[in-house]
């Protein structure tokens, strides 16, 4: 498995209350693959995401990634994240005065130059080799997600974590985002939060979330 | 270049950073203009000083009948460290600096001894002629006669100016130069300096032993207390000291009330900007940059933009420092300004200090403290 929980769990206090925010959670992700975490708002989807993704630490359980622990330092989590990890978000959140082809490059592995032709390669693939030099805020709303895709892919992760990545776009444009993330999971692993099941009829697996737990 | 190197903010957010760059420059300008006034008006003090650099000078009250030039003379055959003295009056001429009016020496000595005098002050007659014993003529230097805008023919003198501290009026017949000395020279005969009022004895030290010539007058003057007035070079540049300690005293103030309302209001923009990018920090976290690497990113972006704005600041300091020569100082020869002395340079350091600090402290708690999720969670 390229990641796997054991009780994996979130808690926080809300005054006297303690939210689960995600409960025992168990899961395994292998290596390839589209992978849908699915539920209706507040069911703690995004927080199972975040966690596995290393954005934020559990409370309780444990979680692997290649049958090793997660590091426990933040410096040793920065560097998972930044070799094996990519990111696509519900908003583009791409740098302004960055132009297209250097916000893909913040993506890339340090080394840009090894990342060269890949980014040549993703720029083509993903149709957007007419929109290099241009800035941000002349990009449309799909195109923005298209670059951070990209961005995502750019340093040839292992895992891509994807959150909601069609609520800002329109339908032909969501459906082309799903169909690239459908592609990409050939060769990657793709973990997709979305509260709309039909971008997920292609998964090799949906995890319903409800209640921070995962429903049978 | 990497996409993430800090030239590429500054040079693509330049003007977002402006603000930032007008207000460090024109508080690096208000800075420096201060320093360069006091730097202006200690020149001239020193300007001033320079005649006691040749000659310290003892006067006495000969009004008051209790202390003869005789018994002066007497004692000062008893020093040991004079090469020669001259016996004149030493009257003020009226040169106009930054602090106001102030009394340059214009000794009046007997024209017998001019050789002497002009060779000791190192003034040379550069135009006109030297002015004739007992007439109501005088010479004065090139700097005082442009600080007074006079020429060769003009009279001089509280007659002619109320605001003039020299008695009585005078024919400007020559101009002298040749050494850093102000001031200005007439003749006197003999006779008339033992019935003027005042007589003072203009005393040229042997050479290397000023210092010592300034504690023998010192003690001349400790016996004699308020019936004789004396100025040596040591008692000038006191004086000056004094001065001047109390003036940057209100400059250091004024320049740190400055340095403080500026640095607060530059520390506000800076959260203004790092509010404005904490989005960008979250994701760069999120993508695995390490906190360190951010915090020095931002650290390096804002000591360019510093940096920057201080070399601004210089070198809109020079040009206004040039311009107020040009125009105002020069055409009276006051001391010029200049911003390019190392203790100048200096003065403004440590405002850039300051702000570097402020800027670091401020970069290092809001990218350290940065919770990433919750600025991402916001999304919008």
């Amino acid at each position: 498995m390229l990641i796997h929980t054991k009780n994996l769990s979130l808690y926080y206090q809300d005054g006297q209350r303690t939210i689960h925010a995600v409960d025992k959670l168990n899961l395994n992700l292998p290596e390839r693959g589209l992978y849908g975490i699915i539920g209706p708002s507040g069911s703690g989807k995004t927080s199972v995401l975040y966690l596995l993704a290393g954005l934020r630490r559990q409370t309780d359980g444990e979680i692997f990634y290649e049958d090793a622990p997660y590091p426990s330092s933040i410096v040793g989590l920065n560097n998972l994240r930044r070799k094996e990890m990519g990111f696509v978000f519900q908003s583009h959140f791409l740098i302004e005065y960055l132009n297209v082809l250097e916000n893909i490059l913040v993506g890339a592995d340090d080394t840009y130059a090894a990342s060269d032709e890949r980014i040549d390669y993703l720029i083509q693939e993903l149709g957007i080799s007419d929109l290099v030099d241009r800035n941000i805020d002349q990009l449309s709303g799909g195109q923005r997600q298209l670059v951070t895709i990209a961005r995502a892919l750019a340093n040839n992760p292992k895992v891509i974590f994807v959150d909601e990545p069609t609520s800002s776009l329109d339908h032909v444009t969501g459906k082309k985002v799903i169909q690239l993330l459908e592609k990409i999971s050939k060769q990657a692993c793709v973990v997709l939060v979305t509260h709309d099941e039909t971008n997920l009829v292609h998964a090799d697996h949906v995890f319903s979330i409800w209640d921070g737990r995962v429903k049978a | 270049m990497k996409p993430l190197s800090f030239w590429i903010y500054i040079v693509r957010n330049f003007s977002r950073v402006l603000p930032v760059v007008i207000i460090f420059s024109l508080s690096v300008v208000a800075i420096l203009t201060t320093k360069l006034m006091v730097q202006s008006i200690e020149t001239d003090y020193n300007r001033f000083n320079d005649f006691f650099k040749t000659y310290a000078t003892v006067t006495i009250d000969q009004s008051q009948e209790n202390l003869p030039p005789q018994k002066i003379v007497d004692e000062l055959n008893t020093f040991n460290n004079i090469d020669h003295y001259l016996i004149g009056s030493n009257q003020s001429i009226t040169i106009t600096a930054l602090t106001g009016d102030n009394p340059y020496n214009a000794p009046f000595i007997s024209k017998s001894k001019s050789d002497i005098f002009l060779k000791d002050i190192g003034w040379k007659l550069v135009e006109g002629r030297l002015p004739q014993e007992g007439k109501a003529e005088i010479v004065v230097t090139r700097g005082a006669l442009k600080n007074k805008g006079l020429k060769i023919g003009d009279k001089v003198g509280d007659s002619v100016n109320q605001y003039e501290y020299l008695k009585g009026e005078y024919t400007v017949v020559g101009v002298l130069d040749g050494s850093s000395v102000n001031g200005a020279l007439g003749f006197i005969e003999d006779e008339q300096v033992r019935n003027s009022s005042f007589v003072t004895f203009f005393l040229k030290a042997k050479d290397g032993q000023e210092k010592k010539l300034d504690n023998e007058i010192a003690v001349l003057k400790n016996r004699y207390k308020t019936q004789l007035t004396v100025q040596s070079y040591t008692s000038v540049a006191d004086g000056t000291k004094n001065q001047l300690k109390a003036l940057n005293l209100i400059i250091w103030w004024l320049n740190l009330l400055i340095a403080v309302i500026m640095t607060i209001s530059i520390i506000l923009l800076i959260l203004i900007f790092m509010n404005q990018r904490m989005r960008e920090f979250a994701i760069l976290d999120a993508f695995g940059y390490h906190r360190s690497f951010l915090i020095q990113k931002v650290i390096k972006e804002f000591s360019g933009i510093a940096v920057f704005s201080w070399i601004g600041g210089l070198l809109l300091s020079q040009l206004f420092a040039f311009a107020v020569n040009i125009l105002i100082f020069e055409p009276v020869d006051i001391s010029p300004m200049t911003v390019l002395e190392p203790s100048v340079l200096l003065f403004s350091l440590p405002f850039l200090a300051i702000v570097l600090l402020a800027t670091m402290l401020i970069v290092f708690y809001k990218i350290s403290k940065m919770d990433a999720i919750s600025v991402i969670e916001k999304r919008n």
